[in-house]
């Protein structure tokens, strides 16, 4: 065994770079396999009068073709169970799978998708938030959340200021779409290999839509190419088309959406319409806080509800107010159900309370981090947050402060000032703002996890989790974690495929939690094998034959160091005495000791009551702030993205590389979802930029000219996997630094326009503002 | 006529022919070779993840790489080259060491953009020997990530050490394969399959012949880029094909005088470095166009063809009075650009030429593309501008002013009412005003999913201003 340290990489890394890692499409085709599509509606809101499949006949290459009558449940969904896999009676929005078609030739499928016709009569169809508000189709019921008495300190507050934030969705982008195989195992089950966050939801999913068992379906997941939330839901349908397909024709089946489709027919995030009020003090001291959060959830409820309960449990950001009332509601329309997407509303809760603080420095001729730093949590009682939880470990005012320096802000403000002043042709904004996003999944049964740990006897372990591997690096912070345990390589542990035969009840990888929930839970089936080994080294180094029941004995265990692959008794003064970790492993199989345990762990303490809005949903707040400096062009509204600079609280970081790379990539999807990325819709409807060309992601000249990420140091806190905080999701809503700076910009021509800046703030939107002077 | 495309895949030699040449590179590899590390993601050209080198031989026998987007890149375009595509980068079980400085420095996430931000760096060093962060900001402008946010991608192309580099002609050594391409590079070919034919003459005069003698409409094809959106969108795969590639006359830039000529099979990047050399107002707007895979295989004169409304391109060759140069059986003849763009050309012509005249040295010139992403985007509305100006009686006054806008009617026009009004008058702020409320007049905007009426209206107006700013702070 090497006893040298590798440099710590992403696992795969190699594999990614040579082109050789596999993706479920990358899967060598069988012979009898078959290629699988949908006939989707065209209408966003309607009744089926008829579904004609007759021209399918002309197509020798199609095999099979099924409507909801061919289903044995039709109904599915996590929250609500409300979302049919195939339209029966009606249609609800554009891109609803209607039939579902089966062909030995791929190629074939467009046109046999387009021999198809669906007669719907067409209803009109709801689209916006303020159209759904007329009819008052909600999801459940409204939710609120209260701390203090807000009428009264409207009524005492020398200033209240009130007002909108409008936001528009935002399309995943995942770069591999979505995908599945089922294969088709001893006539009667069901192997399927999808790209899903959600692996477990996929076997249940195929099991009761087929109406067997759930131990007849296994769901492996490799790896995927990108998820953000839009497969942690979404692809369970795609999945069980696949599996209706080699159910039922006993051949292997494949589904692999095209890119234009995948856009036009999943779900996106949120738009929200949030109306706020605030009251504060001459000096900028905030009083009372009441918002309205209003989302559009498209036509199902899919993850709707807990996504708004995330928007409202960060409503007030990093502020600490002692009146706050905020209640919100999700609206049911006719765009394709809306989903999660990372960081899962909290940017949009987040934005409106941000905006509301800018208003209060504009009005007040004010910096606007004074007001940021003067209403920022602290030491108690300014520590308890709107639903009751306390908030600790609070490391903002550190994270500021240092922020504030090593981005040079005083000074850049007066020079960004003076710029503005003499330029004819540019305008120059500068932002600082904070983030504090809660770790945990608010429906506090997800948070569980779970984990295989099997250790070969030539010191290599293979570890499974219900956790999927999508490029944040979850993998190599397991590996790392039990390798850890056992104080060898990283290179010795292997994680495998997730596979609900493997692990079950896998919670979705979300919630940035998913290193914490199954990492702690490979640690606890080391540490399990390594106290059985620890037995085994006494009885090694003692020179026992290592045939009695070893287990069974009283030893003392607690001198046995494992350490840099070996094994020896650090109380013993022969400490030479060495055991090697392989010859260790080889002992305890010939003495029949089990060496892979699996383990099982859930996150302790966790409790939230949605009906009073009261609890403690979050395990820790992970918590960080940006500094963005924009340039906007006065004649066309263009951005260029001048300068950007991260402090983020990690807790102890485990892998700097890899929070770095969840922090660069989250911050320029959140400059995307602020600036670029518009979702157009025509007033049936129907999705317009559903095509890379007409929906636009950053690309390499939207990343910052200046750009850096300090990790803020913040150690010796028990919060998640060895002490380090989940980074996957918050700093997504630092994006909003960038918009925060755009509004700092309009707001030196029009102050009043500036409030009005709508997300995204592409070019025509701030030249609307620009206008509005 | 040779009736097979045959190429190099990774050193392998490949034959291909009836309808597999009309399969998209990326597919090809994909499910036919089992090549599976270059992705599909977009399937137009967009994003850059089907991204691979295409070694073309060069008069020295030696083969020049480029990237190519494999995604919309026909079999038929890869004759007489070889693909590299990201299996062939490893050599010996080594990686290059661009591929373990993508691995090791946080250049990859989730993996599925990788390979072709491998062959854009790859690409990259090929063309430049010490890259600066600024070649691989224009490098990579063709590739999108989803996961990065590009900073462990920039990150790790600063860390490649470039003395370690191994050019792709030397890491492909090959002499059968490179006298193979290097014979059959010039033959003409002839493909035939139940809906579709190519035809690749190897001259003029056989090109005209073969055009004249088919009663079907034939469809000229240089790089593809658009056939191949279009197929893979579902237009129907079918009809009678006519490749400029092997016709030598149709590959050249010629400057005769000030009269600039460019063939028909001129790829827009060879056209930016001729530009970059002798007009660099031209080549810093050919950076805000398209991607470098595209503008590899695109050519000057398919912009035209195609002839968007926001065919970037166009506008400075609308701007600099550019003819185009019809070819058909009766001879040839010249058309100003604008009245083909409103007429178009008979059945048995093509274009083989656009010419123009180089600017006058006292020009100035500026270019604008106002898109949602600063590159790879069409424009929303594009403007070009050409001032010149003479001293009368101790005043400058303009004595040449042209100006042509994309994106504001149904092509890329220029505005001859602004141009006469422009004409004798001095330069101000209030000429600047009159001159854009003329130019509102003649524009006829519509909203589509990239902006709406009003937005291009505003820019219309801003873009004489934006203009005008310029040349007030640059005198």
């Amino acid at each position: 065994m090497k006893s040298e340290t590798p440099k710590i990489m992403k696992e795969n890394s190699y594999a990614h770079v040579s082109g050789e890692s596999v993706f479920t499409d990358d899967r060598p085709l069988l012979p009898n396999e078959v290629f699988v599509d949908f006939v989707a509606s065209s209408v966003a809101y309607g009744n089926i009068k008829g579904i004609d499949t007759s021209k399918l006949q002309q197509f020798p290459s199609v095999i099979a073709f099924y409507t909801a009558k061919d289903l044995q449940q039709n109904l599915f969904g996590g929250v609500i169970c409300d979302q049919p896999l195939l339209a029966d009676k009606q249609v609800t929005f554009i891109g609803q799978p209607v039939v579902i078609i089966a062909a030995k030739d791929r190629n074939v499928l467009r046109e046999a998708k387009q021999a198809v016709k669906l007669e719907i009569e067409e209803l009109p169809a709801v689209i916006s938030i303020e159209e759904a508000m007329k009819s008052n189709s909600l999801y459940a019921s409204p939710a609120t959340i209260e701390r203090g008495d807000v009428v009264a300190a409207f009524e005492k507050a020398e200033h209240v200021s009130s007002g909108v934030f409008t936001c528009n969705g935002q399309e995943h982008y995942y770069f591999e779409a979505q995908a599945a195989i089922a294969y088709p195992v001893d006539g009667e089950c069901l192997e399927i290999h999808a790209s899903t966050q959600n692996p477990s939801e996929v076997q249940h999913d195929v099991a009761s839509m087929l109406g067997i068992a759930q131990s007849q379906v296994v769901c492996v997941v490799k790896r995927i190419g990108g998820g953000f939330g839009g497969k942690e839901t979404q692809n369970a349908p795609f999945a069980q088309m696949a599996a209706l397909v080699a159910y039922k024709t006993k051949r292997p089946a494949r589904i692999v959406l095209s890119r234009d489709n995948d856009i036009l027919c999943t779900g996106k995030r949120h738009p929200f319409t949030n109306h706020y009020k605030i009251g504060f003090t001459s000096e900028g001291q905030i009083l009372a806080y009441e918002v309205d959060l209003k989302a559009n959830g498209g036509a199902y409820a899919d993850l709707s509800t807990a996504v708004l309960a995330r928007a409202m449990l960060h409503s007030e950001n990093t502020y600490s107010i002692e009146n706050v009332r905020i209640t919100g509601r999700v609206f049911r329309t006719n765009l394709a159900p809306n989903t999660a997407f990372r960081a899962f509303g909290a940017p949009q809760g987040v934005a409106t309370i941000e905006q509301a603080i800018e208003e209060i420095a504009c009005f007040l001729k004010k910096d606007p981090l004074e007001i940021r730093l003067r209403n920022l949590y602290g030491t108690p009682p300014r520590h308890i947050t709107p639903y009751g939880q306390t908030f600790s470990n609070n490391v903002l005012p550190g994270i500021i402060n240092h922020l504030l320096e090593r981005a040079n802000y005083q000074e850049r403000r007066v020079e960004i000032a003076n710029f503005n002043k003499s330029s004819s042709t540019h305008l120059r904004g500068l932002s600082l703002m904070p983030i504090k996003f809660g770790i945990s999944f608010t429906n506090a049964t997800l948070n569980q996890g779970s984990a295989l740990v099997n250790v070969h006897q030539d010191g290599s372990i293979q570890v499974s989790t219900g956790a999927v591997e999508m490029g944040q690096g979850v993998n190599t912070r397991i590996a790392e974690a039990v390798a850890d345990v056992f104080s060898i390589p990283v290179a010795c542990v292997k994680l495998m495929s997730t596979s609900t035969e493997k692990i079950h009840n896998t919670s979705p990888t979300a919630a940035s939690a998913s290193a914490d929930l199954n990492g702690n839970a490979a640690i606890l089936a080391a540490k399990r094998i390594r106290e059985r080994l620890a037995h085994c080294a006494v009885a090694m180094l003692s020179g026992e034959t290592g045939e009695s029941d070893l287990l069974h004995q009283e030893r003392a265990i607690q001198n046995i160091t494992f350490a840099e692959g070996f094994v020896f008794d650090c109380s013993s003064s022969h400490f030479q005495n060495k055991i090697s970790f392989s010859d260790l492993l080889h002992y305890a199989w010939k003495s029949r000791v089990g060496l892979g345990e699996q383990a099982y762990y859930k996150t302790p303490g966790l409790w939230f009551d949605r009906e009073k809005g009261i609890g403690n949903p979050f395990q820790y707040y992970t918590q960080g702030a940006a500094v963005s400096e924009v340039q906007i062009d006065r004649f066309t509204g263009q951005i260029d993205f001048l300068s950007t600079d991260i402090v983020m609280d990690v807790g102890e970081s485990q892998n700097a590389q890899l929070d770095k790379g969840q922090i660069a990539g989250a911050f320029i999807q959140g400059l995307g979802w602020c600036t670029l990325e518009e979702l157009v819709y025509s007033h049936k409807g129907r999705l317009l930029s559903c095509t890379t060309g007409t929906y636009k992601i950053p690309g390499i000249r939207e990343f910052p000219q200046h750009f850096t990420i300090e990790l803020f140091g913040n150690p010796h806190q028990s919060s998640g996997l060895k002490n380090s905080k989940g980074i996957g999701e918050p700093p997504f809503v630092l994006g909003l630094s960038v918009w925060i700076a755009i509004k700092n910009a309009l707001a030196n021509v029009s102050p009043e326009g500036a409030r009005t800046l709508k997300l995204p703030a592409t070019g025509e939107e701030i030249m609307r503002v620009l206008n509005l002077n | 006529m040779r009736e097979t495309t045959i190429f190099y895949v990774n050193g392998e030699r490949v034959e291909v022919n009836g309808a597999e040449v009309f399969l998209m590179l990326a597919n090809w590899l994909r499910q036919q070779q089992s090549l599976t590390g270059t992705k599909i993601v977009c399937a137009e050209g967009d994003c850059g993840a089907c991204s691979i080198m295409l070694g073309i031989p060069t008069a020295s026998g030696a083969l020049k790489y480029e990237q190519r987007n494999s995604c919309i890149l026909p079999l038929f375009n890869l004759d007489g080259k070889h693909v590299v595509t990201v299996e062939g980068l490893k050599q010996k079980g080594e990686l290059s060491p661009i591929q373990l400085s993508i691995a090791t420095n946080g250049g990859s996430q989730c993996g599925y953009c990788t390979p072709g931000i491998v062959m854009a760096i790859t690409a990259i060093f090929e063309q430049w020997p010490k890259p600066t962060e600024e070649h691989f900001r224009a490098g990579l402008s063709g590739n999108l990530c989803r996961c990065t946010g590009y900073d462990g991608i920039l990150r790790a192309a600063l860390a490649i050490d470039p003395t370690k580099i191994r050019a792709l002609d030397t890491l492909w050594d090959l002499p059968e394969m490179k006298s193979e391409l290097a014979t059959i590079r010039h033959d003409p070919i002839a493909i035939k399959s139940d809906k579709l034919s190519l035809f690749m003459p190897d001259s003029l005069a056989k090109l005209l012949q073969i055009k004249a003698t088919t009663t079907e409409v034939m469809v000229v094809v240089a790089g593809a880029t658009d056939l191949g959106v279009g197929w893979n969108k579902g237009i129907k795969k079918s009809g009678q094909f006519i490749g400029l590639a092997r016709i030598p006359e149709l590959n050249k830039i010629e400057v005769k005088d000030d009269l600039i000529e460019v063939g028909a099979n001129v790829s827009l990047s060879q056209f930016e470095e001729f530009c970059n050399q002798h007009i660099p107002a031209i080549g810093k707007f050919m950076e805000l166009i398209a991607s470098p895979q595209i503008k590899n295989a695109a050519t000057l004169i398919g912009n035209i063809g195609s002839a968007l409304p926001i065919g970037d391109a166009l506008l400075f060759l609308v701007l600099l009075d550019a003819h185009v140069e019809l070819t058909g059986t009766k001879g040839t003849r010249l058309l100003s650009l604008n009245d083909y763009l409103l007429r178009g050309l008979n059945q048995d012509e093509l274009i083989t030429k656009i010419t123009f005249k180089r600017p006058a040295l006292m020009a100035r010139l500026r270019f604008y593309k106002v898109s949602r992403r600063r590159r790879l985007d069409r424009s929303i509305v594009s403007a070009a501008f050409l001032l010149e100006q003479e001293q009368k009686a101790g005043h400058a006054t303009i004595s040449k002013f042209r100006v042509a806008f994309g994106g504001v009617a149904k092509s890329v026009c220029r505005l001859a009412n602004v141009e006469t009004f422009m004409q004798g008058r001095s330069l101000s702020a209030v000429t600047i005003e009159e001159a854009a409320k003329l130019a509102l007049e003649a524009c006829t905007p519509s909203a589509n999913v990239r902006g709406s009426r009003q937005y291009r209206e505003i820019l219309i107006v801003n873009l004489f201003k934006k203009f005008y700013a310029e040349m007030e702070i640059d005198r």
